[in-house]
């Protein structure tokens, strides 16, 4: 038994050493996906999802990075909005370390949508079991890795090998995609993008609060924010590493 | 405004030492819970804040915001003497790697750039002394932070539970590219030390070979 143990561990400790190596040269979302899925494959993941921005209320097609799921599942996820109720990604905004998906299984209990998600995934998709891993930022849960099949090998030390490379996979996936460089909880909302358009234009404080109806007051507040988040001392600046980092244009 | 602290100028900045300890009190004790390290109900410490340790400290003005240690390899260290089980083979070690640990950033200063300042500082004294790369213990969590700042991190091992917490082992490596990754993220312009770095004194550097 300790034995067997060891072998096990040490074979995934090579697997996954190969893989982050590996990993932090690959430049394109597409290979990452591919290393990740050749990976957990032997272990009966067929498919994954990763996302990052699980606190967008603008749907899953946004938050995820990268999908390998099966046809059909990604189009009837989206259409039908599961992605607000499904109990994985509810479960896995709380939670700081991987879970199993059968773990959420007792919350669904009272929860009609929720449970709804989970059997079809596993009657009509065949994703009857899996593991989650959530990925954080330096404030908490930003995004996740979702993998799962028809039958999984979960003990361990293959779940600490999935979670070593499902956030080297992750990080890399974001690192090479440049638009997801920017760290989301920093990113600017919709309001505050929009004064900044108008700082950027020339406008200011009063005649941008005329335009967008608000009072000064409020822009004030909004352009604070936004600096703060840019992290920039003054609205110049701001306005400077907005337009750089692309949060918006002119 | 960030301090470089090392043994041979620690006597310059004994009232930031002094308020560190109180300040890891209050996090690692209180927040978190590292009873263990407590010591008169007022400080939290271990047995590595000897007259080896470095401490890299942030303060505002007179107030100490955030840190972290760095401790020699050459001797026992938190990874070797309470971590061995995370790290598969032999755990890096030599005069030019540190230890880094007990990074910590007071609660209200942790929606600032902090973190990247501390990640900035701790690249640039490792290039100063000619330090080339830092081991850590660190939670699970703390990794994905760690490559979006571009810190070049490398596992020593699988993530293990320790208390119902995975951790992981790292190996980090001293690059330029990630000192120049971290200040790009962080919207940091150059150095952030602020006191000229001390060079390790003779006796120190002669008993690490």
């Amino acid at each position: 038994m300790g034995v067997r143990m060891l072998v096990a561990e040490s074979r995934f400790w090579k697997a996954a050493l190969e893989f982050t190596e590996r990993c932090n040269a690959l430049t394109s979302v597409k290979t990452i996906s591919e290393a990740l899925s050749n990976a957990v494959i032997p272990l009966g993941f067929e498919h994954f999802a990763v996302t990052r921005g699980l606190f967008r209320r603008d749907g899953f097609s946004k938050a995820a990075l990268a999908t390998d799921w099966p046809a059909g599942w990604y189009d009837r996820y989206v259409a039908g909005g599961f992605y607000a109720f499904d109990p994985v990604v509810r479960r896995n905004r709380k939670s700081a370390n991987p879970f199993k998906w059968t773990d959420v299984l007792p919350e669904c209990r009272n929860d009609a949508r929720a449970s709804s998600v989970m059997h079809i995934a596993a009657t009509e998709f065949r994703l009857c079991e899996g593991v989650c891993i959530p990925i954080h930022n330096l404030h908490g849960v930003e995004g996740a890795v979702s993998l799962g099949g028809e039958h999984v090998e979960v003990n361990a030390e293959s779940l600490s090998f999935i979670h070593l490379i499902s956030v080297f996979a992750a990080t890399q996936m974001a690192r090479v995609t440049s638009s997801l460089q920017q760290n989301l909880t920093m990113a600017l909302s919709h309001r505050e993008r929009e004064v900044m358009c108008w700082a950027a234009s020339g406008k200011t404080a009063a005649e941008t609060a005329s335009r967008m109806n608000l009072a000064v007051s409020t822009v004030d507040k909004q352009i604070a924010s936004a600096m703060r988040k840019l992290r920039s001392a003054t609205k110049t600046q701001a306005v400077a590493v907005a337009l750089a980092e692309q949060y918006i244009a002119v | 405004m960030i301090y470089a602290i090392t043994p041979e100028n620690r006597e310059s900045y004994a009232s930031f030492i002094e308020q560190q300890f109180q300040i890891r009190h209050a996090i690692f004790v209180k927040e978190k819970g590292w009873h263990e390290f407590e010591r008169r109900s007022t400080y939290e410490m271990d047995q590595y804040d000897d007259d080896a340790a470095i401490y890299i400290l942030a303060a505002e003005g007179e107030r100490v915001i955030a840190g972290f240690r760095l401790y020699p390899t050459t001797r026992p260290h938190m990874l070797v003497s309470a971590f061995p089980q995370l790290v598969e083979g032999e755990a890096p070690r030599g005069p030019d790697i540190l230890e880094w640990s007990r990074i910590f950033i007071v609660r209200d200063k942790r929606d600032s750039g902090v973190y990247y300042e501390l990640g900035a500082a701790m690249h640039e004294f490792c290039f100063a002394r000619g330090v080339r790369s830092v081991t850590a213990v660190i939670q699970m969590p703390r990794l994905a932070a760690m490559r979006h700042a571009g810190f070049a991190v490398r596992p020593l091992g699988l993530p293990k539970d320790i208390g119902g917490q995975p951790f992981l082992a790292v190996h980090v490596e001293v690059r330029e590219d990630a000192l120049a990754e971290v200040r790009r993220v962080g919207n940091i312009q150059g150095p952030v030390i602020v006191n000229p770095i001390p060079h390790a004194a003779a006796a120190a550097a002669a008993s690490l070979h």
